[in-house]
């Protein structure tokens, strides 16, 4: 069974369908993409993954739970999704910006950690433990992205480039089991989505996660994903391996247009 | 008795709606509910009664000129205090309209005194008898007027050419300064009509309840329950929730409690803002990620 | 070596800080002075509570006021009803007033902005108008009269210099609180909801209880100064605690710094004292009061605690062997 199976789901607006009868698998650890042209509801999925929205069809597994299903009951709640194990980041970087570099991976380790309102006051020393023990697992995950120097640097006030790696950072803290990536390159020098591929090869190793990302650029895409999906309109119109996709006439139609007219 | 009652809920609702008018188009423009805005309201009746009990003028002379005043006054916070505000943090801009509107409710202690006045009302008090209904002229007075200038600016702002601008300013500024409309400007005039349209109710208002120092803080948060009630930024449904406002109190001061006559409004503004945020005719907004 | 070093002027500070504490009620000249001094504490608490809420966790608040007096009337009709005494009524008010945070918070879950601090302010004055509508339990206008003062392990606050003693100690108490609070795991919670709320739900951040947390725990910092208030003054009236003081308790946590852990203490004597000095303003002093108000919100958006601190490491750079002789005295 695969990690993540999307079945046959929709989401329709206010009488538009912004994505229609979608199926998706992302198998453990796998490097996978959600490529399509723009508004053709990429993250409109990864919405409706992460329990942002509601699907009005079909029904999301992870892992072998029901995440997301057209019966609101057994809807999830965001934060009980990425308890689960997805994690995400943003297309228009939304850190925290006011907080440090390191408090930002901090708040990472909320659904993994314990601390509350009261046994602060009265098991200090276990929660000073738990604290400490996050801090240096932070700490770890910012070395690791080769961030540590910034840590005490505010999320706002660091470049835009590495803002993006800070949000993976963060998801990470989560100890995911997939992360998913909305347009991880947007605004990134050719160096910087260079570094960008090493770092997803390396998260992938190190953390031993399943990666879903939606991208516009294809270069980046074509190098890194082992499957691909192709939206347009909502629906899916291909998915395969890199080869497979560019092959594939449908793909080639969407992106450039009917070569008839 | 159920008819009468609506009756009389329906002129403190037109009242309301006058109030909620105003509410709704700053909120529009500056997006931010104005706290000062029954203040205003309630320095422009004391200006009207200042006018009439010491300047001696007749009623319907005092009356323009206070409403000048009090658009002047609106013209005032805009440049002196809102302007100067910056736009991004919206609990400064909050609470900035909070401050003003403890400057000038306690500078109308000081200047007007806390005791509250008789205001001469403009129409006739005796009450009518209409198919067996007891109706003040003053009511009916009220209700038209209100309605009139609620439809007055619908009409500015749909046919006039400078209200359009304004109405373009707050909807869509970016679009309104690429068509060379001054955004700032249109936010200043906006402020002023608003504060003027506060005085208008001022004055229709302080018949009922005396001109008083704090007359501001329950009918400023009903003009704010009625623009949300109705859906905010929608001329309309400030009108439609100042209506029902006014009913709901009378009919719960007359069936229910009359010493809880002011929580009514609250507590429908509660249920509003838990059940629809958006209000009655306005759409609902899913927010993008 | 370094660390006992550094250890050793913390020792200092507090001692510092503590003989300033002690010296304050000796050299207050009157009873009048007192009771500022008393009420600057009792509006840190509640400054202290509203910077969780608004400063912190980003949910505006104009019904502070509210919880305060739901905290001391509470006290009040426990006191002189069943004769209660302190820690009984401190308790029961907590009580109460979480319940009433949970109350508000439940609506204003689903609301922000300029909503929020609607139906916070409609709040306030819902309570305002029971208190004075439900006469059978509140008095009325009238308030409730002669409550007594409390007495702790057989000791009398009876005076108000006794009094601020135990005020001084609740402050204390409520700012440590918040201060391991915020650096906890809870308090990057709140954070995180006040810079991007979506982004803290989608970061496994449970968004509803948090925000509901928030309201209870600055609900509790007002049954605190509730309890303080109407054991201290011994009389409670609706007069109180209007929006007025709403007000107040928000701009004592916005003329400090909002978001800061000092700031509150700032913005407590800035708020208490500023009107004493304004007395020779007569009639005018109120409003030349909020001007002045107007133009510090205006003019230093972050609050006064960011020039504080500023001055004070500007201090620390200019006279570091000045600063340690003093601290060694």
């Amino acid at each position: 069974m695969a990690l993540l199976e999307i079945n046959n789901i929709s989401k329709v607006f206010g009488g538009l369908t912004a994505v229609g009868d979608l199926d998706l698998k992302v198998e453990e650890t796998q490097i996978s993409a959600i490529i399509g042209p723009n508004g053709a509801g990429k993250t409109t999925i990864f919405n409706m993954i992460t329990g942002a929205y509601h699907v009005t069809k079909g029904t999301v597994v992870f892992d072998g739970t029901v995440i997301n299903d057209e019966k609101a009951p057994n809807a999830m709640k965001p934060h009980k999704i990425v308890e689960l194990g997805i994690a995400r980041t943003f297309q228009n970087i939304r850190l925290f910006k006011k907080m440090s570099v390191l408090d930002n991976v901090m708040t990472g380790f909320h659904s993994v950690s314990k601390n509350g309102m009261f046994n602060i006051i009265y098991n200090p020393a276990k929660a000073k433990k738990e604290e400490e023990a996050n801090r240096e697992k932070a700490l770890e995950i910012l070395r690791f992205l080769g961030l540590e120097e910034l840590k005490d640097a505010n999320a706002g006030d660091i470049p835009y480039g590495t803002q993006r790696i800070l949000e993976i950072g963060r998801a990470l803290a989560t100890s995911p089991k997939l992360l998913l990536l909305d347009e991880p390159a947007a605004g990134m020098n050719k160096a910087e989505k260079q570094d960008l591929i090493k770092i997803i090869h390396r998260v992938r190793e190190k953390y031993n996660l399943a990666v879903l990302l939606v991208e516009h650029d294809m270069e980046l895409v074509m190098d890194i994903s082992e499957e691909i999906t192709v939206v347009n309109f909502g629906r899916r119109i291909a998915c395969g391996t890199a080869a497979e996709v560019q092959a594939n006439e449908e793909v080639i139609e969407a992106y450039l247009g009917r070569s008839d007219d | 008795m159920l008819v009468q009652q609506i009756l009389n809920g329906l002129t403190n609702g037109s009242l309301y709606a006058l109030m909620a008018v105003g509410v709704t188009m700053v909120y529009k423009s500056l997006g931010m509910l104005n706290f000062a805005h029954g203040d205003v309201m309630m320095i422009g009746t004391f200006i009207c009664l200042t006018l009439i009990n010491v300047g001696g003028l007749n009623v319907l002379v005092a009356i323009p000129l206070a409403v000048v005043c009090s658009a002047a006054l609106g013209f005032c916070l805009e440049r002196l205090v809102l302007r100067r505000v910056e736009f991004s943090s919206f609990v400064n801009l909050l609470i900035a309209t909070v401050g003003v509107s403890y400057v000038l409710r306690n500078g109308a202690m000081v200047l007007f005194g806390t005791n509250p006045q008789k205001f001469p009302s403009i129409f006739s008090t005796t009450p009518l008898d209409i198919f067996g209904f007891k109706i003040t002229p003053q009511s009916i007075g009220t209700i038209c007027v209100s309605l009139a200038l609620i439809i007055a600016l619908h009409f500015f702002f749909t046919k006039v050419k400078i209200g359009k601008c304004m109405e373009l300013a707050s909807s869509n500024p970016e679009s309104a300064t690429m068509m060379g409309i001054n955004v700032s400007l249109m936010r200043f005039m906006t402020f002023g009509i608003s504060a003027g349209l506060a005085c208008c109710a001022g004055v229709l208002i302080a018949p009922y309840t005396y001109a008083r120092a704090d007359m501001s803080a329950t009918i400023g948060l009903k003009a704010f329950a009625a623009a949300i009630l109705g859906g905010i930024g929608n001329l309309w449904g400030a009108l439609l929730g100042g209506l029902i406002l006014g009913v709901v109190e009378a009919l719960g001061a007359t069936y229910i409690s009359s010493a809880y006559r002011d929580a009514f409004s609250f507590i429908v503004l509660f249920i509003v803002l838990f059940v629809k945020p958006t209000g009655l005719l306005n759409r609902k907004i899913e927010n993008k990620l | 070596m370094k660390k006992t070093s550094s250890k050793i002027s913390g020792i200092a500070k507090i001692l510092v800080i503590a003989a300033v504490l002690i010296i304050v009620p000796i050299l207050s000249p009157n009873n009048y002075i007192q009771q500022i001094i008393n009420l600057i504490g009792i509006y840190i608490i509640l400054g202290t509570g509203i910077n969780i809420l608004t400063g912190y966790t980003g949910q505006l608040s104009l019904g502070q006021a509210a919880f305060f007096g739901i905290g001391a009337y509470t006290t009040a009709l426990l006191n002189t009803r069943l004769g209660q005494q302190f820690f009984v009524c401190l308790i029961a008010s907590i009580l109460v007033t979480s319940f009433f945070g949970v109350v508000l918070a439940i609506p204003a879950l689903k609301v922000k902005g300029p909503y929020l601090a609607l139906l916070t302010q409609g709040f306030g004055e819902i309570v305002r108008i029971v208190m004075i509508n439900w006469t059978p339990v509140t008095n009325g206008t009238a308030g409730i009269l002669s409550i007594e003062s409390p007495v702790i392990f057989g000791f009398a606050f009876d005076t108000l210099p006794k009094y601020y003693f135990l005020v001084v100690f609740f402050a204390i108490l409520g700012l440590l609180y918040e201060r391991s609070l915020i650096n906890s795991r809870t308090g990057r919670a709140f954070i995180a909801i006040r810079e991007d709320t979506d982004a803290a739900e989608l970061t496994g951040i449970n968004v509803t209880t948090y925000k509901i947390r928030a309201f209870v725990l600055s609900a509790v910092y007002c049954a605190v100064a509730g309890t303080l208030y109407a054991m201290m003054i011994q009389y409670v009236s609706p007069d109180t605690f209007i929006s007025n003081t709403s007000s107040v308790i928000l701009w004592t946590a916005i003329v400090g710094g909002f978001g800061t852990i000092l700031g509150p203490i700032i913005g407590g004597i800035i708020m208490q004292v500023l009107p004493e000095i304004l007395r020779f303003c007569g009639d005018w002093r109120l409003v030349v009061y909020g001007v002045i108000l107007l133009i510090v919100i205006l003019q230093c958006p972050g609050g006064l605690y960011p020039y504080l601190e500023r001055f004070l490491r500007f201090l620390k750079s200019k006279v570091p062997a000045n600063k340690s002789k003093s601290a060694a005295s």
